[in-house]
């Protein structure tokens, strides 16, 4: 029994390290690291990972996603800190947290390891305190203005749209609603209302009713994020505004995809994240080879319609979108 | 280790009438037997032969700093959780009392504007209260701390989000205390809060081994019936262990936001099952009365050294869980081994 046991231990560890060991390989192969604050078990986070993986495939590089079960940032700078132990030819990070990026990623750069910033940058006040050297991710202001771009050929001129917001004061929503208003304003001439609608399913339809017969000439909603669509998208069945109202949103997901194959929903916004898994290994890689400086990218320009909603869901499906 | 006799089929495998120096040699590892330690550090061996076989930066002064100011912050609040559980209690509660702590810390400093010193006093005797509930209710109700502190860990995560209405709250001004808790630098990647973590740990370690407060400690997790009768306060020693881990989760938390400069609501999620992990891998009985402080503290950074271990050698994150999974079954197995191995030599 005793014997037995024994066995079994020095198996499962044998068996353990040689999962790993396959991870690892030539010493003299360039590595680079892209570390996000929430691992893969997060559907998000496994496609940003797929394209780490690929990148690493397409480059022929060591290309690594690490990231804390959940939502952790001391663990994500434990992830960083130890990747820069590595010898890392470049890391790549989400800014999850304002003050808690300075020190690390001063000291990587000090130490001379290239590292960019994806998905999530520190607010516009302390922007530039945080030394990494490009952003690799949506700019949330910009696509705002691209959904209202978008929406723009459907609208008259003066037409009068709302932005329902359902997380007042969360600064991405509120650079969103920013990016909307300021277009169909300066360029339409037209009247934007913000609303709060909470993240209450229930209260936001309640609120988003009431609003429309306060204003019952409001042409356009605009939610910037799931929990504002779903209620939208109901609102919009039970009360058969489909082609009396126009529709837009942010985010994939499957209630908004189906909204859009139904046409109750013009389209949506996508930050097409498998972009900032590959792209940032590909602008470290250009930075380790040929010390090309990486530069920003704005992941945030894919915007999903009636023509390309189906293709989208099968990619979807398959881990890339 | 209750005097477990040998198994007949054991003992009748060993070759009688040893020579003397095998008999020396015995003695020798007889005494190194004894120690509730060897199962982590034959744990902490392995892991750094494997993880330096696999990657040769691994044993650099960064790597084995960033090692121990991880294990700092996990291991301060491991060493409270073992002098609870020697005492024959557990407290789940750590993870939210870390983050309460730390929470309250920051707010203090940047809502209220107080003198820093002050709002860390404040802050860790928040936490040290937040325990001493815990053991009161325990103590004086009856129920199970699992229970307790179960209801504690939901109950003060949902005020630490309430407070703050689940952002973190980040100190940009230059504060000399967070500092001095976790942000400043001894030598290398060694933070501060390694060295607080070191004398915390020597403190709990006289008062266990050498105190007769210590003595207490391990009679009210072993024979608590037996201890009674000698006159051993144990009601009074629970709950002052209760209330010292939830002091040291305090503290830990403010080490934590030393080190990061922030504190969200949510950290310290895990701290709990780790703090208890690094507790049973370091020879702590999870049913009191046995235990060491020593070994709790290497426990920690047998734990530290897997995580960032992982990352170094490039193996998927999710490695960590199992990787710790294994430890704790494998240094346990090997101490009841070991106990077994001692009691039949007796």
């Amino acid at each position: 029994m005793k014997r037995f046991i024994g066995l079994l231990l020095v198996l499962s560890l044998t068996l353990m390290l040689g999962g790993i060991s396959t991870s690892v390989s030539a010493a003299d192969e360039m590595t680079f690291y892209v570390i996000a604050h929430t691992g893969p078990g997060d559907p998000f986070w496994a496609v940003v990972q797929r394209g780490v993986q690929d990148a690493g495939k397409a480059l022929g590089v060591k290309a690594i996603f690490q990231g804390p079960a959940g939502y952790n940032v001391p663990e994500q700078v434990n992830m960083f800190n130890a990747a820069m132990e590595a010898k890392a030819d470049g890391i790549a990070t989400s800014i999850s947290d304002a003050r808690a990026w300075v020190a690390p990623i001063k000291e990587a750069r000090g130490r001379g390891i290239p590292v960019v910033a994806i998905n999530c940058q520190e607010p516009d006040e302390y922007r530039g305190t945080i030394p990494y050297m490009a952003y690799i991710g949506m700019n949330e202001y910009e696509a705002g203005k691209m959904v209202a771009y978008k929406l723009m050929p459907k609208l008259k001129k003066g037409a009068k749209a709302v932005v329902a917001i359902h997380q007042a004061g969360h600064v991405g929503l509120e650079a969103r609603a920013k990016g909307i208003t300021e277009v169909l304003t300066d360029e339409l001439g037209g009247k934007v209302d913000k609303l709060d609608i909470t993240q209450d399913a229930t209260q936001a339809i309640g609120i988003l009713r009431s609003y429309l017969k306060a204003n019952p000439d409001t042409v356009a909603i605009f939610t910037v994020g799931p929990l504002g669509a779903i209620p939208a998208i109901k609102m919009i069945r039970d009360d058969g505004l489909k082609g009396k109202i126009l529709f837009a949103s942010f985010d994939l997901e499957p209630n908004t995809i189906q909204a859009i194959k139904d046409g109750i929903c013009e389209g949506t916004v996508d930050q097409q994240q498998y972009l900032q898994g590959f792209m940032a290994v590909v602008e470290l890689y250009l930075n380790a080879k040929f010390k090309l400086d990486p530069a920003d990218y704005d992941t945030g320009r894919g915007f999903i319609t009636q023509e390309t909603a189906e293709i989208v869901e099968i990619l979807v499906q398959q881990g890339y979108r | 280790m209750d005097g477990q006799g040998p198994s007949p089929v054991l003992g009748s495998r060993i070759t009688p009438e040893p020579d003397v120096d095998t008999l020396q040699k015995h003695s020798f590892w007889k005494s190194l037997l004894h120690h509730r330690e060897i199962g982590v550090a034959c744990a902490l061996i392995i892991v750094f032969t494997v993880f330096f076989s696999l990657q040769k930066h691994f044993l650099s002064s960064g790597t084995l700093g960033d090692i121990v100011t991880i294990a700092a912050e996990l291991g301060v609040v491991a060493v409270g959780a073992s002098f609870l559980m020697i005492s024959g209690e557990m407290d789940l509660s750590v993870g939210s009392n870390f983050a309460f702590g730390g929470m309250i810390l920051a707010m203090l400093i940047t809502k209220q504007n107080w003198n820093p010193l002050l709002a860390f006093i404040v802050a860790i005797s928040c936490s040290a209260g937040i325990g001493a509930l815990n053991g009161l209710i325990t103590l004086s109700i009856g129920i199970p701390s699992f229970i307790t502190t179960l209801g504690a860990m939901m109950f003060w995560r949902g005020v630490a989000l309430y407070l703050t209405q689940g952002w973190p709250i980040s100190i940009f001004e230059d504060v000399p205390l967070l500092r001095w808790l976790g942000g400043g630098r001894v030598v290398a990647t060694v933070h501060i809060s390694a060295v607080w973590w070191l004398i915390i740990g020597v403190i709990f370690w006289i008062v266990l081994q050498k105190t007769p407060y210590g003595n207490w400690v391990f009679a009210t997790g072993g024979k608590r019936g037996a201890a009674r009768a000698l006159g051993v306060p144990d009601v009074k020693v629970k709950l002052i262990n209760f209330t010292l881990i939830g002091l040291l989760a305090g503290m830990g938390g403010c080490f934590q936001l030393g080190r990061m400069g922030s504190m969200s609501p949510v950290w310290g999620q895990e701290l709990a099952l780790e703090a208890i992990a690094a507790s049973v891998i370091g020879g702590n009985a999870l049913t009191g009365g046995v235990g060491s402080i020593l070994g709790t503290m290497l426990g920690a950074i047998t734990m530290a050294s897997i995580r960032i271990g992982l990352v170094m050698i490039g193996a998927p994150a999710y490695w960590y869980m199992s990787f710790v999974g294994f430890i704790v079954v494998a240094a346990v197995a090997l101490n009841v081994k070991l106990g077994e191995v001692i009691s039949w030599k007796k």
